[in-house]
């Protein structure tokens, strides 16, 4: 009832078909867990779902498990909830047995849930073969509830920032901003922003899976901030592995920037192994490439044809950036 | 993937140890850069950089060099001047997975002239060596400040728009101008070499990156809580004051 709508604790005892003492006791603990809050409003105290990214997804949940016939209590215990994680990795009764330590019995009673819902269709049936069903609206919500807390790539710059750059998938975005709505937010191409008292602003990408920090470079290298600062301190955490790099800029037509970039950074500094530039030098394309299309308009300063001529790219780069960002490495 | 700062008390430490190195030299140098910006806006600037810049006379750069020895720092010459480094050794509790990382922080000092040569181009700006504020730096972990000398508002302004425009010196710029008068910041540009030059050079880049709306500057300007379409006008009426004076002086 909460999750449709607030409610008071007399609208709950007079209309759930149980008994009062067994409502106050479920309503005590599920306060004591922090999953719902007594808000105050004209004089009234009434339930709602606390405001976290947690329970507001449990909340979308529910209301969408009603919606399509499946019961939200069975689908979020701990067991089921365990079968449906291993579904990412294994698809047989045997292997989902072996995973969930749970018995065969019990692996083909939640599958058999998971089906009558239309949550997973068996590919196979002698030996059972199962999958998700991966458009199902439940799906992804059942997914985001048992996403763990995956350890985030990052990347250390040293000074301070005023800002923090957080490049990641749409759910990942979502939950940030439900726990980060009363700082310093905005996200990147869809002009929200929000100014919060305290904490750093952080500045959210949203993309469509995981990035590496070789994504996350080739990336970053087609913007101003990106070529003149975060793609320098990424080269100087040597984190980056190059044969990485080289094969993801040849799958996204990148080859003549990023070799350039690096060619650049190189003369101001060695800190990319020559041999490196040498490998992407070897797989140059003949079509010429504008190198940061975002500054054309702002023309050339003279220093670039050296660049230009070797790497095939039409420059629009500040050198005068660029070497004040490898001097702050 | 995220990139961010270290550890808020790891940063701090950074910053507290390389301002305890700072106040060893504090009465000989004139601190610029970042730290500079930071003194003179406060909190509003949000960063500081690793390195401390400074300027100094000629005839302070051995004291400078025998009090910086005297600690342990390691002494080379740069580009721009002089520069110090020592190894960053934390001394509050690291994470076992940043070890690495802090491994290879060094704590910088940059010390040059008074003369802040623009590369690729002949032209310089000047700063005064007599004319400059006290500002007081306040330790992070303990109840002390350290008095650094910083140059006038104005000059870190002048300075700022003719450097080349990165976030950082635009925003830099930006904060600075809140706090200054333009006239006396256009006078600074102008009685500088050909300062102008340079300046007139950077600002449509600085106005266009200020301008797009998905552009780091742009959000960086909002977060600060700066008037974007009131700025572009102040730096618009910078460019047109020192263009016509360059016509007038062509003429």
């Amino acid at each position: 009832m909460v999750c449709i709508k607030p409610q008071t604790i007399r609208d709950i005892t007079e209309r759930l078909p149980y008994a009062p003492d067994s409502i106050y006791n479920a309503i005590e603990a599920v306060v004591k867990d922090g999953k719902i809050a007594k808000i105050k409003t004209d004089g009234e105290t009434r339930l709602d779902i606390t405001k976290d990214y947690k329970n507001q997804k449990l909340k979308e949940f529910f209301i969408k498990s009603l919606s399509y016939g499946a019961d939200p209590e069975i689908l979020l215990r701990s067991h089921t909830l365990s079968v449906w994680r291993s579904l990412d990795l294994v698809t047989s009764v045997r292997d989902l047995t072996q995973k969930t330590k749970l018995s065969e019995k019990s692996v083909r009673k939640f599958l058999k849930i998971f089906s009558n819902y239309g949550l997973v269709h068996f590919e196979k049936n002698k030996p059972i073969c199962a999958s998700k069903v991966k458009d199902h609206p439940l799906k992804v919500l059942l997914d985001s509830i048992i996403k763990d807390n995956e350890t985030k790539e990052r990347m250390y710059a040293s000074g301070s920032s005023p800002f923090e750059e957080i490049v990641t998938t749409p759910d990942e975005i979502e939950k940030i901003l439900y726990e980060k709505i009363d700082e310093s937010l905005a996200i990147k191409k869809t002009g929200f922003m929000v100014r919060g008292k305290k904490g750093k602003l952080a500045i959210l990408e949203s993309v469509a899976t995981k990035q590496s920090i070789e994504d996350f470079f080739i990336s970053k290298v087609m913007t101003p901030e990106g070529a003149e600062d975060i793609c320098i301190k990424i080269l100087a955490s040597t984190k980056m592995n190059y044969e990485t790099l080289l094969s993801r800029a040849v799958e996204n037509n990148l080859v003549n920037q990023i070799g350039c970039y690096l060619d650049i950074i190189n003369d101001i500094k060695r800190i990319i192994p020559s041999k490196i530039i040498e490998k992407f030098s070897n797989n140059i394309s003949n079509k010429t490439v504008v190198f940061l299309k975002d500054e054309k308009r702002f023309g050339k300063s003279g220093w670039e044809k050296k660049y230009e001529k070797k790497w095939n790219v039409d420059l629009y780069l500040d050198i005068g950036a660029i070497e004040h960002g490898v001097r702050s490495i | 993937m995220n990139l961010q700062d270290f550890p808020e008390s790891v940063k701090n430490d950074i910053e507290d140890q390389s301002l305890s190195i700072l106040e060893h030299i504090n009465e000989d140098v004139i601190v610029i850069g970042g730290w500079a910006v930071r003194a003179l806006v406060g909190e509003k600037h949000g960063r500081y950089t690793l390195d401390i810049d400074g300027i100094a006379a000629e005839t302070n750069l051995k004291v400078i060099k025998d009090k910086l020895s005297a600690l342990g720092m390691t002494m080379q010459k740069s580009e721009w001047g002089l520069q110090f480094d020592q190894r960053y050794h934390p001394s509050v509790d690291v994470p076992d997975d940043l070890r690495k990382e802090l491994d290879t922080v060094q704590l910088r000092i940059e010390i040059s002239g008074p003369q802040i040569q623009e590369a690729h181009t002949s032209h310089y700006f000047e700063f005064s060596l007599t004319e400059y504020k006290e500002k007081e730096i306040l330790y992070h972990r303990k109840n002390a400040t350290v008095l650094v000398k910083v140059p006038p508002a104005t000059h870190m302004a002048a300075v700022k728009l003719g450097l080349p425009v990165d976030y950082k010196n635009n925003l830099d710029s930006q904060v600075l101008l809140l706090i200054c008068d333009v006239d006396n910041v256009i006078k600074i540009i102008r009685t500088n070499d050909d300062w102008a030059e340079m300046v007139l050079r950077r600002i449509p880049k600085l106005i266009g990156r200020l301008q797009q709306k998905d552009s780091l500057e742009h959000i960086l300007a909002l977060n600060v809580g700066i008037n974007v379409k009131e700025h572009v006008r102040i730096m618009k009426d910078i460019e047109r004051q020192l263009s016509e004076r360059g016509k007038i002086r062509e003429a």
